[in-house]
C-alpha cells in the first residue's frame, strides 16, 4: 500500500485538530481511538493472563448453597466453582445423602462447561429430606473441552 | 465516502462519518448475529488459547485496513487512513458485542475478565469484518463512485484478497460448531475427496459466472484454464489455509493427525469456496 502519503491525518491526532483536507473527521479520530484502546487492552490481559497464569488441570469445588422441599423432591441448590485456568467440560458432579457408610440416595448432573475461574450454579433433586441425611457433593469427572 | 467530502465544511463531514458508523453497527450485526447466538463462539471464548487468540486479533487489523481500500467508510487512499477504518470497525464491532452478549446474559458482572474478554474479542473478529464491508455494502447513494471502482476491478492479489474475504465471510458461519469436525468424521475419504471436487467445479462455475456478464472485463476471452488455474485453483488454496488456520484458532486440531486435518479443512472448506467464488457478488 501507498503508505506515507497521508501524513497531515496523522498530526491532527495528537493536536485534536483537523486540517482543510484531512477527510478524517474528529470524531473518527475518537472512535479509532475507542477502538485502539480496546485492542491494546485486550492483547495487554491476554498476553499478560496467559504469561502469568498456569496452565493446570481443573480444581473444582461442589458445595451446597440452600436446599428448598418442592412438589418433585427435595431441590438441593448448588455452586461448582472452577480455581483454575482450566476448562472442564462435561463436569460430572454428584450429590449424596449419605446415613454412616451406606449411601440412601444419589443424584447426579453433567454440567457442560465450567469456565476458568468461574462459577456455575445448578440443583439437585432428592426424594428423601437431605436435612435427615449428611448431604455429599462432590465433582466426579470432566472431560478437556 | 466521496472525494468531495474533504473539501466540505466540518459538520458535513461529521455528519457523514456518523452515518458511516451506524451503517458500521448494523454491519457488524447482520455480521456477526449468527456467530453471538452461537453457543461454541461463547465457549471459544473462554477456552481459546490465549496465544491463538491473540494472533487472531493481530491478523484482523491488517485485514480490516487492507479491506477498507475495497469498502471503506470513505474512500481511502493512505494507510493512515485505513488504520482508523480498521480501528473505528472495531470499536463499533466490540461495543456490538458487549451489549448484545449483556443482553443474552452470556456476559454477566462477576464473570471473571478473561471470560469476558475472550468472549467479546472472539465476537468482534467477524463483527468488524461485517462493520468494514457495511460502510461499503450499505451506503446506497455513494456507490458508483471511485470506491466502486476499485471493488468492481481490483488487481489480482485484490481479487485473491477479496476471496479471502468471501471465504472467511461465509466460512465464519459454521468454523466453530462442531458439525465441521462431526462430518468429517462421519465422511470417508472419497466423500472427502467428492467434496473437494464439488467445492472445485462450483467455485469454477461462479467464478466463470462473475467474471463474465454484465462486466467490461477483458477485452478478450482469458480462456478456461488461465481462469481456473489463476482463480479456482488458487482461490481454492486460499480457501483451504483460511478453513485450517479458521478451525486451529478454534482449536478443533487439538491431538488431530494431517488426515483429520485435511478432512475438517475441505469440509469447511466448502462454504469457504462458495463464500470465496461469490466474493464479488455479496461483499
Amino acid at each position: 500500500m501507498n503508505a506515507p502519503t497521508k501524513s497531515p491525518p496523522r498530526k491532527s491526532e495528537s493536536s485534536r485538530q483537523i486540517h482543510p483536507g484531512s477527510t478524517t473527521s474528529k470524531w473518527e479520530w475518537v472512535a479509532a481511538a475507542c477502538g485502539l484502546l480496546l485492542v491494546l487492552g485486550t492483547l495487554g490481559y491476554i498476553v499478560y493472563y496467559a504469561l502469568t497464569t498456569e496452565a493446570k488441570i481443573p480444581d473444582i469445588t461442589a458445595e451446597a448453597i440452600r436446599t428448598e422441599p418442592t412438589r418433585g423432591g427435595h431441590v438441593v441448590q448448588f455452586r461448582a466453582r472452577n480455581h483454575s485456568s482450566t476448562t472442564a467440560a462435561g463436569l460430572q458432579i454428584t450429590g449424596e445423602l449419605r446415613q454412616g457408610s451406606s449411601v440412601v440416595e444419589r443424584s447426579e448432573i453433567t454440567l457442560d462447561y465450567l469456565p476458568p475461574f468461574s462459577e456455575r450454579e445448578g440443583g439437585l433433586i432428592f426424594q428423601e429430606d437431605p436435612a435427615r441425611y449428611e448431604l455429599r457433593i462432590a465433582p466426579k469427572a470432566y472431560r478437556e473441552p | 465516502m466521496t472525494t468531495g467530502a474533504g473539501s466540505r465544511a466540518n459538520p458535513g463531514r461529521e455528519r457523514q462519518f456518523f452515518i458511516g458508523l451506524a451503517r458500521a453497527f448494523a454491519g457488524s450485526l447482520i455480521f456477526a448475529l449468527p456467530m453471538l447466538m452461537t453457543m461454541e463462539m461463547w465457549w471459544i471464548g473462554f477456552w481459546i488459547d490465549e496465544w491463538r487468540l491473540v494472533i487472531l486479533t493481530l491478523v484482523l487489523i491488517p485485514l480490516l485496513t487492507v479491506l477498507s481500500r475495497f469498502s471503506g467508510f470513505k474512500q481511502t487512499d493512505g494507510l493512515v487512513d485505513g488504520i482508523v477504518d480498521a480501528f473505528v470497525a472495531i470499536a463499533a464491532a466490540a461495543v456490538m458485542a458487549i451489549v448484545v452478549l449483556f443482553i443474552f446474559e452470556v456476559i454477566r458482572f462477576g464473570m471473571p475478565a478473561r471470560e469476558i474478554i475472550g468472549k467479546v474479542a472472539l465476537q468482534t473478529f467477524p463483527g468488524s469484518i461485517g462493520a468494514m464491508l457495511a460502510r461499503g455494502q450499505l451506503s446506497g447513494e455513494q456507490q458508483g463512485s471511485q470506491d466502486e471502482e476499485i471493488a468492481q476491478d481490483p488487481s489480482y492479489p485484490g481479487e485473491l484478497f477479496l476471496m479471502g474475504v468471501g471465504a472467511i465471510f461465509i466460512g465464519l458461519n459454521v468454523a466453530p460448531t462442531e458439525e465441521i469436525v462431526l462430518l468429517s468424521y462421519m465422511m470417508g475419504p472419497w466423500q472427502v475427496i467428492a467434496l473437494a471436487l464439488l467445492s472445485l467445479i462450483l467455485m469454477h462455475a461462479f467464478v466463470y459466472a462473475v467474471n463474465f456478464p454484465g462486466q467490461p472485463q477483458l477485452a478478450e476471452d482469458p480462456g478456461f484454464w488461465s481462469l481456473f488455474m489463476r482463480f479456482t485453483v488458487v482461490g481454492y488454496a486460499i480457501v483451504l489455509l483460511i478453513s485450517a488456520y479458521l478451525l486451529w484458532t478454534f482449536g478443533r486440531f487439538e491431538g488431530a493427525d494431517l488426515e483429520e486435518v485435511l478432512g475438517a479443512s475441505i469440509v469447511l472448506g466448502f462454504p469457504g469456496a462458495i463464500g470465496a467464488a461469490a466474493a464479488r457478488l455479496i461483499l
